[in-house]
Protein backbone atom coordinates (compact mmCIF):
# COMPACT_ATOMS: atom_id res chain seq x y z
CA UNK A 1 0.00 0.00 0.00
CA UNK A 2 1.30 3.42 -0.86
CA UNK A 3 2.52 5.51 1.81
CA UNK A 4 0.37 8.77 2.86
CA UNK A 5 2.83 11.67 3.06
CA UNK A 6 4.44 11.85 6.50
CA UNK A 7 3.73 8.48 7.20
CA UNK A 8 6.46 5.47 7.27
CA UNK A 9 5.33 3.12 4.13
CA UNK A 10 6.14 -0.12 6.33
CA UNK A 11 3.50 -1.74 8.70
CA UNK A 12 6.18 -3.26 10.36
CA UNK A 13 7.98 -0.49 11.12
CA UNK A 14 4.72 1.63 12.45
CA UNK A 15 3.98 -1.57 14.84
CA UNK A 16 7.73 -1.90 16.09
CA UNK A 17 7.20 2.51 16.71
CA UNK A 18 3.67 1.62 18.32
CA UNK A 19 5.20 -1.22 20.56
CA UNK A 20 8.01 1.17 21.63
CA UNK A 21 5.44 3.87 22.68
CA UNK A 22 3.40 1.74 24.08
CA UNK A 23 6.37 0.73 26.51
CA UNK A 24 7.11 4.36 27.41
CA UNK A 25 3.70 5.84 28.24
CA UNK A 26 2.53 2.22 30.07
CA UNK A 27 5.38 3.11 32.26
CA UNK A 28 4.18 4.88 34.93
CA UNK A 29 8.19 6.74 35.64
CA UNK A 30 6.87 8.94 32.39
CA UNK A 31 3.94 10.77 34.08
CA UNK A 32 2.26 9.50 37.38
CA UNK A 33 5.37 9.30 39.26
CA UNK A 34 6.35 12.70 38.35
CA UNK A 35 3.24 14.13 38.71
CA UNK A 36 2.80 12.54 42.44
CA UNK A 37 5.85 13.76 43.72
CA UNK A 38 5.48 17.62 41.97
CA UNK A 39 1.77 17.04 43.89
CA UNK A 40 2.24 15.62 47.59
CA UNK A 41 0.72 12.62 46.96
CA UNK A 42 3.99 10.29 47.31
CA UNK A 43 2.69 8.66 50.49
CA UNK A 44 1.19 4.88 50.63
CA UNK A 45 -2.29 5.81 51.68
CA UNK A 46 -2.10 8.43 48.95
CA UNK A 47 -0.78 6.53 46.57
CA UNK A 48 -3.77 3.55 47.45
CA UNK A 49 -6.54 6.21 47.17
CA UNK A 50 -5.01 6.66 43.86
CA UNK A 51 -4.19 3.26 42.24
CA UNK A 52 -7.33 2.03 43.77
CA UNK A 53 -10.16 3.59 42.07
CA UNK A 54 -8.63 4.86 38.63
CA UNK A 55 -10.59 6.31 35.81
CA UNK A 56 -12.72 3.56 34.04
CA UNK A 57 -10.02 3.24 30.31
CA UNK A 58 -11.08 0.41 28.07
CA UNK A 59 -10.15 -3.07 29.41
CA UNK A 60 -7.71 -5.16 27.96
CA UNK A 61 -10.04 -7.93 27.65
CA UNK A 62 -12.64 -5.36 25.97
CA UNK A 63 -9.57 -4.00 23.28
CA UNK A 64 -8.41 -7.80 21.96
CA UNK A 65 -12.37 -8.69 21.20
CA UNK A 66 -12.17 -5.47 18.97
CA UNK A 67 -11.75 -6.08 15.60
CA UNK A 68 -8.38 -4.48 14.24
CA UNK A 69 -9.92 -1.37 12.91
CA UNK A 70 -12.30 -0.90 15.92
CA UNK A 71 -9.49 -1.14 17.88
CA UNK A 72 -7.22 1.74 16.13
CA UNK A 73 -10.77 3.93 16.20
CA UNK A 74 -10.80 2.97 20.00
CA UNK A 75 -7.01 4.22 20.44
CA UNK A 76 -7.10 7.42 18.62
CA UNK A 77 -10.34 8.21 20.06
CA UNK A 78 -9.41 7.54 23.86
CA UNK A 79 -6.21 9.15 23.11
CA UNK A 80 -7.65 12.36 21.68
CA UNK A 81 -9.73 12.62 24.79
CA UNK A 82 -6.24 12.08 27.01
CA UNK A 83 -4.54 14.56 24.99
CA UNK A 84 -7.30 17.36 26.00
CA UNK A 85 -7.44 15.96 29.70
CA UNK A 86 -3.90 16.36 30.12
CA UNK A 87 -4.22 20.07 28.37
CA UNK A 88 -6.72 21.00 31.28
CA UNK A 89 -3.63 19.33 33.91
CA UNK A 90 -1.55 22.19 33.21
CA UNK A 91 -3.96 24.71 34.61
CA UNK A 92 -2.99 22.59 38.02
CA UNK A 93 0.74 24.35 37.65
CA UNK A 94 1.73 27.94 38.36
CA UNK A 95 4.56 27.02 36.39
CA UNK A 96 4.93 24.21 34.12
CA UNK A 97 8.14 24.18 33.37
CA UNK A 98 8.49 22.31 36.87
CA UNK A 99 6.17 19.22 34.73
CA UNK A 100 8.30 18.30 31.53
CA UNK A 101 6.85 15.06 31.48
CA UNK A 102 3.24 16.51 30.85
CA UNK A 103 4.54 17.94 27.63
CA UNK A 104 6.40 15.29 26.83
CA UNK A 105 3.80 13.04 27.68
CA UNK A 106 1.39 15.00 25.03
CA UNK A 107 3.94 14.86 22.35
CA UNK A 108 4.27 10.94 22.83
CA UNK A 109 0.54 11.00 22.66
CA UNK A 110 -0.04 13.19 19.42
CA UNK A 111 3.21 10.37 17.78
CA UNK A 112 0.96 7.45 19.11
CA UNK A 113 -2.18 8.97 17.65
CA UNK A 114 0.01 9.93 14.09
CA UNK A 115 1.18 6.45 14.13
CA UNK A 116 -2.62 4.99 14.20
CA UNK A 117 -3.35 7.05 11.75
CA UNK A 118 -0.35 6.05 9.49
CA UNK A 119 -0.94 2.16 9.78
CA UNK A 120 -5.25 2.57 9.20
CA UNK A 121 -4.00 4.46 6.25
CA UNK A 122 -1.98 1.43 4.94
CA UNK A 123 -4.56 -0.82 5.96
CA UNK A 124 -7.26 1.38 3.83
CA UNK A 125 -9.54 2.45 7.21
CA UNK A 126 -10.72 5.23 7.18
CA UNK A 127 -10.49 6.49 11.78
CA UNK A 128 -13.93 8.08 12.56
CA UNK A 129 -14.25 11.08 14.22
CA UNK A 130 -14.32 10.38 18.27
CA UNK A 131 -17.84 10.05 19.61
CA UNK A 132 -19.03 12.45 22.53
CA UNK A 133 -17.81 11.26 26.01
CA UNK A 134 -18.99 8.59 27.29
CA UNK A 135 -19.02 6.39 30.59
CA UNK A 136 -15.25 4.30 30.64
CA UNK A 137 -13.60 5.77 28.04
CA UNK A 138 -11.24 7.55 30.21
CA UNK A 139 -12.82 10.99 30.72
CA UNK A 140 -13.21 12.66 34.03
CA UNK A 141 -16.97 12.36 34.93
CA UNK A 142 -17.09 15.26 37.48
CA UNK A 143 -20.54 17.17 38.15
CA UNK A 144 -19.40 19.52 40.88
CA UNK A 145 -16.42 21.30 41.52
CA UNK A 146 -13.74 18.99 43.40
CA UNK A 147 -11.60 20.27 46.31
CA UNK A 148 -8.18 21.16 45.02
CA UNK A 149 -7.12 18.27 46.59
CA UNK A 150 -9.59 16.29 45.36
CA UNK A 151 -8.64 17.56 41.80
CA UNK A 152 -5.25 16.09 42.45
CA UNK A 153 -6.80 12.66 43.45
CA UNK A 154 -8.95 12.42 40.48
CA UNK A 155 -6.20 13.67 38.26
CA UNK A 156 -3.90 10.97 39.71
CA UNK A 157 -6.75 8.48 39.36
CA UNK A 158 -6.83 9.47 35.18
CA UNK A 159 -3.27 9.33 34.98
CA UNK A 160 -3.47 5.68 36.23
CA UNK A 161 -5.97 4.81 34.05
CA UNK A 162 -4.26 6.24 31.38
CA UNK A 163 -0.84 4.26 31.80
CA UNK A 164 -2.36 0.92 32.06
CA UNK A 165 -4.90 1.95 29.29
CA UNK A 166 -1.34 2.59 27.13
CA UNK A 167 -0.20 -0.93 28.86
CA UNK A 168 -3.14 -3.19 27.69
CA UNK A 169 -2.64 -1.45 24.12
CA UNK A 170 0.85 -2.33 24.35
CA UNK A 171 -0.36 -6.21 24.80
CA UNK A 172 -2.71 -6.01 22.04
CA UNK A 173 -0.49 -4.30 19.31
CA UNK A 174 2.53 -7.71 20.43
CA UNK A 175 -0.44 -9.90 20.10
CA UNK A 176 -0.62 -8.61 16.40
CA UNK A 177 3.22 -8.81 15.84
CA UNK A 178 3.23 -12.75 17.12
CA UNK A 179 0.32 -13.39 15.35
CA UNK A 180 2.10 -11.98 12.04
CA UNK A 181 5.60 -13.35 12.95
CA UNK A 182 4.03 -17.05 13.02
CA UNK A 183 2.18 -16.86 10.15
CA UNK A 184 5.55 -15.70 8.38
CA UNK A 185 6.95 -19.05 9.47
CA UNK A 186 4.36 -21.13 8.35
CA UNK A 187 3.43 -19.43 4.56
CA UNK A 188 5.16 -17.58 2.58
CA UNK A 189 5.61 -13.84 3.34
CA UNK A 190 2.25 -12.15 4.09
CA UNK A 191 0.90 -8.78 4.96
CA UNK A 192 1.89 -8.28 9.09
CA UNK A 193 -1.47 -7.71 9.52
CA UNK A 194 -3.04 -10.44 7.89
CA UNK A 195 -6.79 -11.27 8.65
CA UNK A 196 -7.45 -7.15 8.17
CA UNK B 1 9.44 66.36 0.59
CA UNK B 2 10.69 67.35 -3.16
CA UNK B 3 8.63 65.29 -5.90
CA UNK B 4 11.05 63.74 -8.02
CA UNK B 5 10.73 64.55 -11.70
CA UNK B 6 10.92 61.44 -13.01
CA UNK B 7 11.18 57.64 -12.22
CA UNK B 8 13.14 54.84 -13.08
CA UNK B 9 11.39 51.74 -13.85
CA UNK B 10 12.14 48.61 -12.81
CA UNK B 11 12.27 50.48 -9.13
CA UNK B 12 14.15 47.75 -7.04
CA UNK B 13 15.47 45.77 -9.99
CA UNK B 14 17.37 41.99 -9.43
CA UNK B 15 18.96 40.52 -12.02
CA UNK B 16 20.46 37.54 -12.60
CA UNK B 17 24.12 37.57 -13.47
CA UNK B 18 25.08 37.33 -17.00
CA UNK B 19 21.68 38.44 -18.29
CA UNK B 20 20.63 41.45 -19.99
CA UNK B 21 19.13 44.40 -17.98
CA UNK B 22 17.30 47.30 -19.35
CA UNK B 23 15.84 50.12 -17.49
CA UNK B 24 13.58 52.93 -18.27
CA UNK B 25 13.71 56.84 -16.99
CA UNK B 26 10.55 58.81 -17.33
CA UNK B 27 10.48 62.40 -17.18
CA UNK B 28 7.42 64.46 -15.57
CA UNK B 29 5.83 67.05 -17.91
CA UNK B 30 6.11 69.28 -15.43
CA UNK B 31 9.73 68.83 -15.45
CA UNK B 32 10.07 69.44 -19.02
CA UNK B 33 9.58 72.79 -19.22
CA UNK B 34 10.89 73.40 -15.33
CA UNK B 35 14.25 72.63 -16.95
CA UNK B 36 14.04 73.17 -20.62
CA UNK B 37 14.93 69.57 -21.14
CA UNK B 38 13.81 66.40 -22.29
CA UNK B 39 14.81 62.52 -22.42
CA UNK B 40 17.45 63.46 -24.69
CA UNK B 41 19.44 65.40 -22.12
CA UNK B 42 18.91 62.06 -19.42
CA UNK B 43 22.76 61.42 -18.12
CA UNK B 44 22.88 57.53 -16.54
CA UNK B 45 25.26 56.67 -14.46
CA UNK B 46 26.34 53.88 -12.45
CA UNK B 47 27.91 54.37 -9.64
CA UNK B 48 28.53 57.17 -10.52
CA UNK B 49 30.21 57.29 -13.38
CA UNK B 50 28.69 58.13 -17.16
CA UNK B 51 27.00 55.01 -18.84
CA UNK B 52 28.10 55.03 -22.71
CA UNK B 53 26.02 56.52 -24.72
CA UNK B 54 25.77 53.53 -27.51
CA UNK B 55 23.71 51.98 -24.25
CA UNK B 56 21.73 54.45 -24.23
CA UNK B 57 18.14 55.29 -26.14
CA UNK B 58 15.76 57.96 -26.36
CA UNK B 59 12.62 56.53 -26.46
CA UNK B 60 10.33 59.46 -27.33
CA UNK B 61 10.49 62.95 -25.38
CA UNK B 62 10.39 61.63 -21.46
CA UNK B 63 11.84 58.58 -22.01
CA UNK B 64 15.08 57.05 -22.22
CA UNK B 65 16.50 53.32 -21.60
CA UNK B 66 19.80 51.96 -21.14
CA UNK B 67 20.67 48.48 -21.31
CA UNK B 68 23.05 46.49 -20.22
CA UNK B 69 24.78 43.07 -20.96
CA UNK B 70 26.40 40.53 -18.54
CA UNK B 71 25.46 42.22 -15.61
CA UNK B 72 27.54 40.55 -13.16
CA UNK B 73 28.05 43.27 -10.09
CA UNK B 74 27.06 42.51 -7.24
CA UNK B 75 25.03 46.00 -6.66
CA UNK B 76 24.99 48.98 -8.74
CA UNK B 77 23.88 52.19 -7.89
CA UNK B 78 22.16 53.63 -11.04
CA UNK B 79 21.06 56.86 -11.63
CA UNK B 80 19.18 58.67 -13.84
CA UNK B 81 19.96 62.32 -14.12
CA UNK B 82 19.29 65.63 -16.75
CA UNK B 83 21.28 68.50 -17.96
CA UNK B 84 18.65 71.29 -17.29
CA UNK B 85 19.58 74.15 -19.28
CA UNK B 86 21.49 72.02 -21.58
CA UNK B 87 24.33 71.85 -18.96
CA UNK B 88 23.66 71.46 -15.49
CA UNK B 89 23.54 68.05 -14.43
CA UNK B 90 20.24 67.60 -11.83
CA UNK B 91 19.74 64.18 -10.27
CA UNK B 92 16.40 62.67 -11.34
CA UNK B 93 15.81 59.73 -9.79
CA UNK B 94 18.31 56.77 -8.56
CA UNK B 95 18.08 53.12 -7.39
CA UNK B 96 20.10 49.88 -6.55
CA UNK B 97 20.47 46.91 -9.43
CA UNK B 98 21.30 43.86 -7.77
CA UNK B 99 22.47 40.83 -9.43
CA UNK B 100 22.45 37.46 -8.39
CA UNK B 101 21.13 33.71 -8.99
CA UNK B 102 17.93 31.76 -7.95
CA UNK B 103 18.70 29.56 -5.40
CA UNK B 104 19.59 25.91 -6.38
CA UNK B 105 17.87 23.23 -5.36
CA UNK B 106 19.54 21.95 -1.53
CA UNK B 107 20.72 18.76 -1.59
CA UNK B 108 21.90 15.83 1.26
CA UNK B 109 19.38 16.95 3.30
CA UNK B 110 20.23 15.07 6.57
CA UNK B 111 19.06 15.90 10.56
CA UNK B 112 21.30 15.18 13.50
CA UNK B 113 18.99 14.67 17.35
CA UNK B 114 21.37 15.91 20.10
CA UNK B 115 19.56 13.76 22.85
CA UNK B 116 17.12 15.96 24.43
CA UNK B 117 17.58 19.00 23.29
CA UNK B 118 17.20 19.63 19.76
CA UNK B 119 17.53 18.78 16.02
CA UNK B 120 19.28 20.23 13.86
CA UNK B 121 19.25 19.85 10.11
CA UNK B 122 21.93 20.54 7.82
CA UNK B 123 22.11 20.63 3.71
CA UNK B 124 24.07 21.88 1.14
CA UNK B 125 22.90 25.18 -0.04
CA UNK B 126 24.09 24.86 -3.93
CA UNK B 127 25.93 28.12 -5.78
CA UNK B 128 26.42 31.30 -3.85
CA UNK B 129 23.24 33.73 -4.62
CA UNK B 130 24.79 36.65 -4.10
CA UNK B 131 21.02 37.71 -3.19
CA UNK B 132 19.17 37.73 0.44
CA UNK B 133 18.13 34.31 0.01
CA UNK B 134 15.58 32.87 2.87
CA UNK B 135 15.80 29.18 3.62
CA UNK B 136 13.12 27.14 5.67
CA UNK B 137 13.04 23.61 7.23
CA UNK B 138 9.60 21.90 7.19
CA UNK B 139 8.73 19.29 9.50
CA UNK B 140 5.82 17.36 9.59
CA UNK B 141 4.03 14.37 10.45
CA UNK B 142 1.23 12.96 8.44
CA UNK B 143 -1.14 14.45 11.03
CA UNK B 144 0.76 17.22 12.40
CA UNK B 145 2.85 20.40 10.72
CA UNK B 146 5.13 21.67 13.32
CA UNK B 147 6.72 25.21 13.30
CA UNK B 148 8.62 26.36 10.40
CA UNK B 149 12.81 26.54 10.50
CA UNK B 150 14.05 29.52 8.98
CA UNK B 151 17.50 31.10 8.36
CA UNK B 152 19.12 33.20 6.08
CA UNK B 153 22.68 31.89 6.33
CA UNK B 154 21.38 28.90 4.04
CA UNK B 155 22.99 25.57 5.14
CA UNK B 156 21.82 24.52 8.70
CA UNK B 157 18.66 25.39 11.28
CA UNK B 158 17.85 23.83 14.29
CA UNK B 159 14.17 23.11 15.16
CA UNK B 160 12.45 25.04 18.06
CA UNK B 161 11.03 21.77 19.25
CA UNK B 162 12.08 18.94 20.81
CA UNK B 163 11.96 15.55 18.36
CA UNK B 164 9.26 12.83 19.08
CA UNK B 165 10.90 9.07 19.05
CA UNK B 166 9.05 6.37 17.29
CA UNK B 167 7.70 8.56 14.72
CA UNK B 168 8.28 9.33 11.52
CA UNK B 169 8.25 12.36 10.36
CA UNK B 170 8.79 14.06 6.82
CA UNK B 171 11.80 17.30 6.65
CA UNK B 172 12.62 18.95 3.73
CA UNK B 173 13.70 22.95 2.52
CA UNK B 174 12.54 25.43 0.66
CA UNK B 175 15.10 28.61 -1.01
CA UNK B 176 13.52 31.36 -2.00
CA UNK B 177 14.99 34.67 -3.58
CA UNK B 178 13.90 37.79 -6.02
CA UNK B 179 14.47 35.48 -8.74
CA UNK B 180 12.69 31.90 -7.36
CA UNK B 181 11.83 29.23 -4.93
CA UNK B 182 13.09 25.63 -5.02
CA UNK B 183 12.02 22.99 -2.74
CA UNK B 184 14.84 19.86 -1.82
CA UNK B 185 13.42 16.63 -1.49
CA UNK B 186 11.75 15.00 1.31
CA UNK B 187 13.26 12.80 3.79
CA UNK B 188 10.93 10.77 5.86
CA UNK B 189 13.01 9.18 9.16
CA UNK B 190 12.47 8.16 12.94
CA UNK B 191 14.18 10.82 14.89
CA UNK B 192 15.45 7.95 17.08
CA UNK B 193 17.14 6.83 14.62
CA UNK B 194 19.26 10.13 14.13
CA UNK B 195 20.50 10.76 17.55
CA UNK B 196 23.41 11.65 18.77
CA UNK B 197 23.55 10.63 22.28
CA UNK B 198 25.08 12.85 25.58
CA UNK B 199 28.20 11.06 26.50
CA UNK B 200 28.86 9.08 29.16
CA UNK B 201 30.17 10.41 32.43
CA UNK B 202 31.37 9.45 35.98
CA UNK B 203 34.10 7.19 33.72
CA UNK B 204 35.82 5.71 37.00
CA UNK B 205 38.96 3.22 36.43
CA UNK B 206 39.88 0.65 39.56
CA UNK B 207 42.87 -2.14 39.28
CA UNK B 208 42.25 -5.26 41.55
CA UNK B 209 44.65 -5.99 44.12
CA UNK B 210 46.91 -9.07 42.99
CA UNK B 211 46.19 -8.59 39.25
CA UNK B 212 48.73 -6.44 37.41
CA UNK B 213 47.21 -6.87 34.14
CA UNK B 214 43.97 -5.75 34.19
CA UNK B 215 42.01 -2.51 35.22
CA UNK B 216 37.97 -2.00 35.43
CA UNK B 217 36.26 0.97 33.87
CA UNK B 218 32.54 1.75 35.29
CA UNK B 219 30.62 4.26 33.89
CA UNK B 220 26.84 6.15 33.32
CA UNK B 221 25.20 6.41 30.36
CA UNK B 222 23.89 9.12 29.27
CA UNK B 223 19.54 9.49 29.98
CA UNK B 224 18.61 7.95 26.24
CA UNK B 225 19.22 4.70 27.81
CA UNK B 226 16.91 4.32 29.97
CA UNK B 227 14.36 4.20 26.79
CA UNK B 228 17.22 2.84 24.20
CA UNK B 229 20.12 0.34 24.19
CA UNK B 230 23.49 1.60 23.69
CA UNK B 231 26.95 -0.04 22.46
CA UNK B 232 29.92 1.53 23.83
CA UNK B 233 33.46 2.76 22.19
CA UNK B 234 36.39 2.52 24.70
CA UNK B 235 40.08 3.46 23.71
CA UNK B 236 42.90 4.10 26.22
CA UNK B 237 46.45 4.59 25.81
CA UNK B 238 49.33 4.59 28.52
CA UNK B 239 49.80 8.42 30.31
CA UNK B 240 52.74 9.10 27.90
CA UNK B 241 51.68 7.54 24.81
CA UNK B 242 49.52 9.95 21.89
CA UNK B 243 48.20 6.97 20.04
CA UNK B 244 44.86 5.55 21.15
CA UNK B 245 44.24 1.74 21.47
CA UNK B 246 41.16 0.44 20.29
CA UNK B 247 39.01 -2.27 22.22
CA UNK B 248 37.66 -4.15 19.47
CA UNK B 249 33.92 -2.64 18.81
CA UNK B 250 32.36 -6.27 19.02
CA UNK B 251 33.41 -6.46 22.68
CA UNK B 252 31.32 -3.62 23.58
CA UNK B 253 28.70 -4.30 20.98
CA UNK B 254 25.94 -4.70 23.72
CA UNK B 255 24.60 -2.53 26.64
CA UNK B 256 26.79 -1.95 29.46
CA UNK B 257 28.03 -0.27 31.79
CA UNK B 258 31.18 -0.87 33.16
CA UNK B 259 34.29 -3.45 31.13
CA UNK B 260 37.45 -4.98 32.06
CA UNK B 261 40.69 -4.14 30.06
CA UNK B 262 43.05 -7.20 29.89
CA UNK B 263 46.83 -7.49 29.03
CA UNK B 264 48.23 -4.50 30.78
CA UNK B 265 51.25 -3.78 31.71
CA UNK B 266 51.80 -3.95 35.37
CA UNK B 267 52.51 -0.72 37.80
CA UNK B 268 51.64 1.45 34.78
CA UNK B 269 49.29 4.53 34.46
CA UNK B 270 46.81 4.43 31.49
CA UNK B 271 43.91 7.03 30.55
CA UNK B 272 40.90 6.15 29.06
CA UNK B 273 37.82 7.51 27.29
CA UNK B 274 34.13 6.53 26.07
CA UNK B 275 31.81 6.96 23.76
CA UNK B 276 28.42 5.48 22.67
CA UNK B 277 26.20 4.88 19.64
CA UNK B 278 22.47 3.36 19.02
CA UNK B 279 23.04 -0.56 19.53
CA UNK B 280 21.89 -1.00 16.16
CA UNK B 281 24.69 1.37 14.71
CA UNK B 282 21.76 4.11 13.46
CA UNK B 283 22.54 7.58 14.18
CA UNK B 284 25.69 9.50 15.52
CA UNK B 285 28.23 8.37 18.08
CA UNK B 286 28.59 10.20 20.80
CA UNK B 287 31.11 12.45 21.91
CA UNK B 288 33.94 10.64 23.86
CA UNK B 289 33.67 11.13 27.58
CA UNK B 290 35.91 12.97 29.97
CA UNK B 291 39.21 11.17 30.30
CA UNK B 292 39.96 8.75 33.13
CA UNK B 293 43.12 7.31 34.69
CA UNK B 294 44.12 4.37 36.74
CA UNK B 295 47.39 2.44 37.18
CA UNK B 296 47.71 -1.16 37.34
CA UNK B 297 48.78 -3.37 40.26
CA UNK B 298 52.41 -4.12 41.15
CA UNK B 299 53.38 -7.72 40.21
CA UNK B 300 53.94 -9.98 42.93
CA UNK B 301 57.77 -10.05 43.44
CA UNK B 302 58.98 -13.30 42.22
CA UNK B 303 60.20 -15.56 44.70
Amino acid sequence: ARATRGCSSSSAQLLSQLLNQANITGNTESLMEPYLLLQGLNTTTLRAACTEHPVAFPSEDNLRALSKPHFLNTVHATLGRVWHQLGALRQQFLNIKDFPELKRARGNIQGIRNNVYCLAQLLHHHLEIPEPTQAGSGALQSTTTPSIFQAKIDSCRFLWGYHSFMGSVGKVFRGWGDGSSRRRRHSPQRSLLQGW
Amino acid sequence: IVEPCGYIYPEFPVVQRGSNFTAICVLKEKCLQKYYANASFIVWKTNHVAVPKEQVTVINRTTSSVTFTDMNLQAVQLTCNVLSFGQIEQNVYGTTVLSGFPPDIPTNLSCIVNEGKNMLCQWDPGRETYLETNYTLKSEWATEKFPDCQTKHGSSCMVSYIPIYFVNIEVWVEAENALGKVSSEAINFDPVDKVKPSPPHNLSVSNSEGLSSILKLTWINSGFSSSLRLKSDIQYRTKDASTWIQVPLEDTASPRTSFTIQDLKPFTEYVFRIRCIKEDGKGYWSDWSEESSGITYEDRPSK
